[in-house]
Formats: structure tokens, C-alpha cells, sequence
């Protein structure tokens, strides 16, 4: 017996029968009533019936004033109607993109504008509800639109859509545009559920996984094993059932020492992955647990899981914080909105091994995702913050500076709340910048008002006129050195928001709560800000560019750039790196976009490689320094060394310090020091993208010839070795010892 | 076993096998592991988690042991009243 031949017909059998049309066009009729009294439309199945209908329907609603309540707006949109244009409820962003979507017709063709800055309304949602989603990535599909249903769907991690094949097939479509990572999975479970969510995490964050699987079991092996190339990211699942059973046929304290035992041998493994230096590993933490071992004391007694778990997480954070190329996904943040007993499947666990749930799974490699990313990409280093609404409540021009709400009672206390917050991303090495439409005079408020947590001086730039704030902020970032792509922005208003988007589209202009009281909580979450380390120089950063401006007031007073110049009294300090200055050198290889010759991201991991075999390597970091201060440590290079051949691998400046000849003074450094070692040929490689031309000047001014080209990468030469170089700077250059 | 399945149901699952099975034949009652090649273990996890999702039930350890055919999992939902 075959049924589909079966459910094919159902659809139009049901609705035709007789009695059941007569009884629709009567409820339907009934729609004013129906409404008030909250009965009988609900169970309404809205795709099947006609447009027509549902047209004369709301007519009639609106005709007994009546207005469409939620349920019905969106049960019809989700059914493929068309609202009236009368009055209706607020809807999620998602809904007015299906609405956009249902009124399209032959007669009335899609209107793209519009549909796109819906879809991009809906790609910016912190979340979208699956069914709503679904119909949107359906409907999107239908309409042949499959890149965009694609897109969505991957953002926000549809599920139901696997079930289309034209839908699948755009995903991968979409999926081969981006970058590739390539990941190597371990665990201590099943890994085949977290392999299968990690596409779709990955692709929301712009990469496309390409995963490879461990035999299982072999976590340890595989930590231990020192071939693993470079460029492969070590994914290790953990989970509580493998690493926290104790035996119970021993006293509980021996029970817990030998949990400890056993697990040792694997922290020893991941010590052993770090020392070798074999690139990165993203380790999850374990989740508090569903059930406690040992009950009321579960958080003091040896065997309690509480404990036990704990015990895990405080060693997993310690390599973490010993190892730069181990990054930890806090499985309770990431599993923070799936309640602890749905976290898990126990008979899925005991049929193949399978630790998490499928949305415990989607979750944490969502988290994975994020860290991937956060390795790859640098985090924002500028927040571009709007004031009026945003920093304080209420609006300068409008309300007496007294009026403006920021303090410690409600609803200030919020907005003081989220000010905290601003400073807190401060202090991590964001560099505060404000946006506003409104009299310059408006940042005074900071000053005068007593509440105010935020002071003038904690933004190193401002633009408060009656200008496009999109205008505004492309001056400022010039002015700081900093892409567009580095820089945050908040504000409160959806205009502005939809205006920066359409304007600069490589700013990032996340989707801001209306409830202020949401705010602070949602700004923590913001994985955009989410470093993966911290070093001195993202503590002092604001304070860098403050000095940097005044130095450029300086600028603009002398007369040449010579007096400029000459008028610093710049110092460049060399220094060989060191455990020290580690973590600097590989956030400048991180970070660097402009100044930077290969583009090559050495990471800690990667450059202790080079600084564990001396004779082939330099690896050498500068601090520039003037009379308006310490710049830190700003520029980098490493070298490799093959008997009288040398090559410059990476060679990368902060562009905090473009303009002041520091690479020149540093490259001259280099190449002497180079000479002394007998190096005869001096070769560069560079690798040119949209963004660093400017390297490519430098390597043409200090008289280096474009020898060869491979791939994206160009071999540049030195001219003439034995001149070396004599390119004359205002630099005293010293080497540290 | 042999009252007809609610067609609903049915087409559901067809769209359920097609997903995980990539199996676009006409599903029957005697569809098993020995007709659809992806039913192996794995696959068998992933089929669990499918119809838990869309039905909204869970299913016990022993549902997942007796549904061995289409007419079983029709059975099992069934007697969730789904």
C-alpha cells in the first residue's frame, strides 16, 4: 500500500467536502465574534484557505472595528496571506518579511528594496522563531530567491528546510563562497552529532568547516600526536559521563583521586598539543551538571558531580591560560538557554555514546564557531556610540541636562548600567568613539551631569553635528588608522541603524534591544567584542590615541614634515621576542590589516615555533616611543635564515605609527642585523590585498624589485645587499638586551 | 497495525526519509533497514531525533528498540496520540 498517492490528495479533499466548506464560510463569516471571544479561528489551517476569504474576512473585521490581534496576523502570514493595511500588531521581523513576501503578485511585483532591508532586519535578529523562519526560508525558496533562503537559514540554523533539496542545494552553493577553516574533531563521546552541526555554526560566522573525524576514542593519541599540520584547528567534545563516573565500589575519596588520575592523562595530552605547537585547540568546558551525585553536598563532597566538574573546568581554564592556542567554549554559556535535564539524551547516550542533545549539540557548535572566528578575525577595536537614548536617557536639546536619566535610580540606573559596560570594553582596548545628531555641546552632559559614569575624555573621537553619522564615522576611522570593519556601532534608533548599514556596510550594527533594561546583558553578549586574549597594549589603548592626536595637533603646527618629524623625538626599541612580548607579536599578526607585507597570521603557537629554532629564525618586535609617549610595542617581523639567504616572512606595523618612518628605522635594523650574520640575499614576501598598498609602497621606497610571483604571493628582492640600506629616518634606534 | 495511517503522518515521514535518508520512494509498512540503505545505526539516531522533533514526543529506550519498520514508528505514534 502505497500513501503518498494518498497524502497528495488530502489538501484538496478536505476543504471540498460539503458540509466542512459550508462550516468554514460560517466561522470565517463569524470572524468579528470569533475574535472577541478568543475561540474556534485558531484551529483555523490558513493555507488552505482561499485568499479571497481571508480578504473578506478582515474586511469584515475591520468594518466591526475589530482590530487583527497577534495570534491571527501572524497565523496568516505563516499561511501565505496578505494583511489588510489596516492598523496591525507590531510583528517580528520575520513577519514583516513574510508580509512583504505575501503581497507579491503577478499585479504586484517584489518590491527588492524593500524585501532586502527586511531580510537584512531578519539576518540581524538575535534570534528568529524556527516556525516563522521556516516559512520565510520556504517561501524565499519558492519565489526562486534560493541565495537569500539560504543565507537565513544558515544564520539562524533552520532546520526544517534540510527537508528541501533546492534549499540544501543553495546552502552548499552559498557554503562554497566563503573561506575554508579546516577542523580536526576529538572527543571523549560520539563526535558524528557536533561534526553535523558544525557546517551550519561555522557558515553563520562566515566560514565553511571542512571537518575531519577521529576514530573514536582517540582523543589523548590524537592531543599527543605532533605531526598534525598547521593550519588544521583541533576541535575536543568533552562531555560529564565520559570524564566524571566515579567507581563506586571504592571509598569515595580514593573514587575521586582516581577520577582525577584517569582524566590526568588527558590535561597531560593537552599541555603535550600546546607544547608541540601544532596550531589551535577549542575545547569545550563541562556544563553544570542535570543531577546531582551526592545530593545537598554535591558541591563539597569528593564525588560530587558538581564538584567533580568544577575541579575539570579549573584545570581546563588553567592550560588555557598557560597555552595562548587554547581557547575555552564555556559550555554554560553556551548551553545558557537549554535547560540542564534537556541537555542531554540518556538513551542516546547509552545506544551510541551520544553525550549532548541535538540542541545541546547546535549550541555548542555555535560556541566553536564563535572561538574559530574569534582566532581568525580580530575583534572590534572601535565602539561608535550614539548619546540621546543610548548613553542616558532622554534627549539634550529637549530635556534640561538635569532631566537627562543616568544614575542610581530607575530607570537611570539602567543606562548607567550599560555606560559600565562601555567602560568595561574600554578598558579591554575598545576605543570609545560617539556618534550624534544633536548641538556639539551635547557631550558636555557627560561632564556636568552627576550621574554620568562616562567622561568626555574616555572617547578618543567625536562627531556630534547634524551630519550623516555614516560620513562622521568613515572621517573618524581615517583618522584613527582603522577600518570600517573594526568599528561597532550603537544606537537606539532603527534609522540610524538602517542608514549606517546602507551607508557603510562593513560597519557592524548589531540589532540594539528597545528595553533599555535588556541592555547591559545583551552588550555582554555581543561575541563581536569577545577577545580571545589580552595583552598590556589593549589596557593602555585609548590611552595610545590620545597621545597619538596630540601628536597629529603637532602635525598640522610644523611647518615640514621634516620639523614634524625631527619634532617627536622618536625612539624605536628592538626587542627579540620573548614569552614576554609573545602574545603582542601574534595580536599584531592578528590584527594587522594595513601595514602588513605577507598577510601571514603567525599565532603564539606558530611563532614559539620559530623562537625554538634560533639559528633559522629572528623573530623581533619594536616599541616606539616619543615625547608624547609610550605607542607600546607597534610593529613586528620574523625572518627566516637559510645560510647566507634570508627571507622576511611577515613584517607588520600597528597603524597607530603609520607616517613616522618607524618601519623604515625597524627594516634598516633587520637588514644590518642580517648583514652581520653574513646573509648575502635579502628577499620579502608580500601579498597584496584591497586593503595593504601601502606596504608595497614601502617595499618600492627601501629599494626592493619584484623577483618573482606564485599563487597570491609576490617574492621582492633586495637591490643592492651590499649598500644596504641608507634610508635616512628620524629614528634613534636602539636594540634591548 | 493494518487501520490505515493518518495520511498527515505518513507524509511527515516521507518527508523525514527523504531528509536523513535521502529515501524518496513511496514509504510502506514493511519499510525497513534492508530497503533503505542509510538506516543503519547512526542513521537510526538521527531518524529518533527527526520524529521526536517534529511530533513533539520523546520517546523511551524501548521505542527506539522496537521501531525496526515505518509500520512501527506508526505504531509508536500512535500511542502518543500524535
Amino acid at each position: 500500500m502505497q500513501y503518498a498517492a494518498e497524502a497528495r490528495t488530502e489538501g484538496a479533499a478536505a476543504p471540498g467536502h460539503p458540509n466542512l466548506t459550508s462550516l468554514m464560510a460560517s466561522v470565517l463569516d463569524a470572524a468579528p465574534l470569533l475574535v472577541n471571544e478568543d475561540i474556534l479561528l485558531q484551529s483555523v489551517k490558513w493555507k488552505d484557505v482561499s485568499s479571497h476569504d481571508v480578504a473578506r474576512m478582515l474586511a469584515a473585521l475591520q468594518a466591526a472595528s475589530v482590530s487583527v490581534p497577534y495570534w491571527l496576523a501572524r497565523a496568516l502570514l505563516l499561511g501565505g496571506h496578505r494583511l489588510a493595511p489596516s492598523p496591525r500588531p507590531m510583528l517580528t521581523p520575520a513577519l514583516i518579511a513574510l508580509r512583504a513576501l505575501n503581497e507579491t503578485a503577478p499585479s504586484n511585483p517584489i518590491h527588492v528594496e524593500l524585501l532586502e532591508s527586511c531580510l537584512r532586519d531578519v539576518e540581524q535578529a538575535a534570534s528568529v522563531d524556527p516556525e516563522e523562519l521556516d516559512a520565510l526560508v520556504r517561501r524565499l525558496c519558492a519565489l526562486g530567491r534560493t541565495s537569500a533562503s539560504a543565507r537565513l537559514s544558515i544564520l539562524h540554523g533552520s532546520e526544517a528546510l534540510r527537508t528541501q533539496r533546492a534549499i540544501r542545494r543553495a546552502i552548499e552553493g552559498h557554503l562554497q563562497t566563503l573561506p575554508a577553516t579546516r577542523l580536526r574533531l576529538i572527543g571523549t563521546s560520539s563526535t558524528e552529532d557536533l561534526a553535523k552541526h558544525l557546517l551550519p555554526a561555522f557558515g553563520a560566522v562566515g566560514y565553511r568547516a571542512e571537518v575531519e573525524q577521529a576514530a573514536y576514542g582517540t582523543a589523548v593519541a590524537e592531543l599527543i600526536r605532533s605531526d598534525a599540520a598547521a593550519d588544521i584547528h583541533l576541535l575536543l567534545l568533552l562531555d560529564a559521563p565520559s570524564l566524571t563516573a566515579p567507581d563506586w565500589r571504592l571509598d569515595p575519596d580514593t573514587a575521586a583521586s582516581l577520577i582525577e588520575e584517569r582524566n590526568e592523562a588527558l590535561f597531560a595530552a593537552i599541555d603535550q598539543f600546546a607544547r608541540n605547537g601544532g596550531g589551535s585547540l577549542i575545547v569545550n568546558t563541562l556544563p553544570a551538571p542535570a543531577a546531582p551525585a551526592a545530593g545537598f553536598l554535591d558541591r563539597s563532597h569528593s564525588t560530587g558531580a558538581a564538584r567533580i566538574v568544577a575541579r575539570i573546568n579549573a584545570r581546563l581554564a588553567e592550560a588555557a591560560s598557560r597555552h595562548a592556542g587554547i581557547v575555552l567554549v564555556d559550555a554554560d554559556a553556551s548551553l545558557a538557554a537549554i535547560p540542564p535535564i534537556v541537555r542531554e539524551d540518556p538513551k542516546l547516550w547509552y545506544y551510541g555514546r551520544v553525550a549532548y542533545s541535538a540542541r545541546a549539540s547546535r549550541a555548542l557548535a555555535k560556541g566553536f564557531a564563535l572561538a574559530q572566528r574569534a582566532l581568525r578575525a580580530a575583534p572590534c577595536k572601535v565602539l561608535a556610540l550614539d548619546l540621546d537614548n543610548t548613553l542616558w536617557g532622554g534627549i539634550v536639546g529637549e530635556d534640561s541636562a538635569g532631566a537627562l536619566e543616568c544614575g542610581d535610580d530607575f530607570p537611570g540606573n539602567a543606562f548607567k548600567a550599560f555606560q559600565a559596560e562601555c567602560l568595561r570594553l574600554k578598558g579591554q582596548g575598545l576605543l570609545l568613539v560617539a556618534l550624534s545628531k544633536n548641538e556639539p555641546q551635547a557631550l558636555d552632559a557627560l561632564a556636568d551631569h552627576p550621574g554620568m559614569l562616562l567622561k568626555p575624555d574616555d572617547f578618543v573621537a567625536t562627531a556630534v553635528n547634524w551630519q550623516p553619522k555614516s560620513g562622521n564615522l568613515v572621517a573618524i576611522a581615517k583618522d584613527l588608522d582603522l577600518g570600517l570593519d573594526s568599528v561597532l556601532f550603537l544606537d537606539d534608533s532603527p534609522h540610524e541603524r538602517e542608514a549606517m548599514r546602507q551607508q557603510c556596510p562593513a560597519v557592524h550594527v548589531p540589532e540594539m534591544p528597545e528595553d533599555v533594561a535588556q541592555r547591559p546583558c545583551w552588550l555582554r553578549g555581543l561575541t563581536e567584542t569577545w577577545p580571545v586574549r589580552l595583552t598590556e597594549v589593549d589596557l593602555r589603548r585609548s590611552d595610545i590615541y590620545h597621545a597619538k592626536r596630540r601628536s597629529q595637533d603637532l602635525k598640522r603646527q610644523a611647518t615640514s614634515i621634516e620639523d614634524y618629524l625631527a619634532g617627536l623625538q622618536q625612539r624605536l626599541v628592538i626587542l627579540p621576542v620573548g614569552p614576554a612580548t609573545l602574545a603582542r607579536a601574534a595580536q599584531l599578526h592578528l590584527r594587522t590589516n594595513q601595514f602588513n607585507l605577507s598577510m601571514e597570521r603567525f599565532d603564539e603557537a606558530r611563532l614559539q615555533a620559530m623562537l625554538d629554532d634560533p639559528a633559522h629564525h629572528l623573530v623581533l618586535a619594536g616599541r616606539a616611543i616619543d615625547k608624547f609617549g609610550d605607542h607600546g610595542i607597534v610593529i613586528a617581523a620574523t625572518v627566516a635564515i637559510d645560510d647566507d639567504a634570508a627571507t622576511i616572512l611577515s613584517f607588520l606595523m600597528s597603524c597607530r605609527v603609520i607616517g613616522r618612518q618607524v618601519e623604515d628605522a625597524f627594516l634598516g635594523a633587520i637588514l644590518d642585523q642580517l648583514h652581520q650574520c653574513g646573509v648575502r640575499t635579502v628577499d620579502v614576501s608580500y601579498k597584496a590585498t584591497p586593503k595593504n598598498g601601502i606596504a608595497r609602497d614601502f617595499l618600492e621606497r627601501a629599494h626592493f624589485d619584484e623577483v618573482e610571483m606564485s599563487g597570491g604571493m609576490t617574492r621582492w628582492r633586495q637591490r643592492d645587499p651590499d649598500a644596504r640600506r641608507a634610508a635616512s629616518h628620524f629614528i634613534a634606534v636602539q636594540w634591548s638586551v | 497495525m493494518q487501520t490505515a495511517a493518518p495520511p498527515r503522518i505518513v507524509s511527515e515521514l516521507q518527508e523525514i526519509f527523504a531528509d536523513i535518508f535521502e529515501h524518496d520512494a513511496a514509504l510502506d509498512l514493511g519499510t525497513s533497514p534492508e530497503t533503505v540503505v542509510k538506516w543503519d545505526s547512526l542513521g537510526h539516531i538521527a531518524l529518533v531525533r527527526s520524529i521526536e522533533d517534529r511530533f513533539s514526543i520523546a520517546l523511551s529506550m524501548d521505542e527506539m528498540m522496537e521501531i525496526q519498520t515505518v509500520g512501527d514508528i506508526i505504531e509508536v505514534l500512535r500511542r502518543h496520540g500524535a
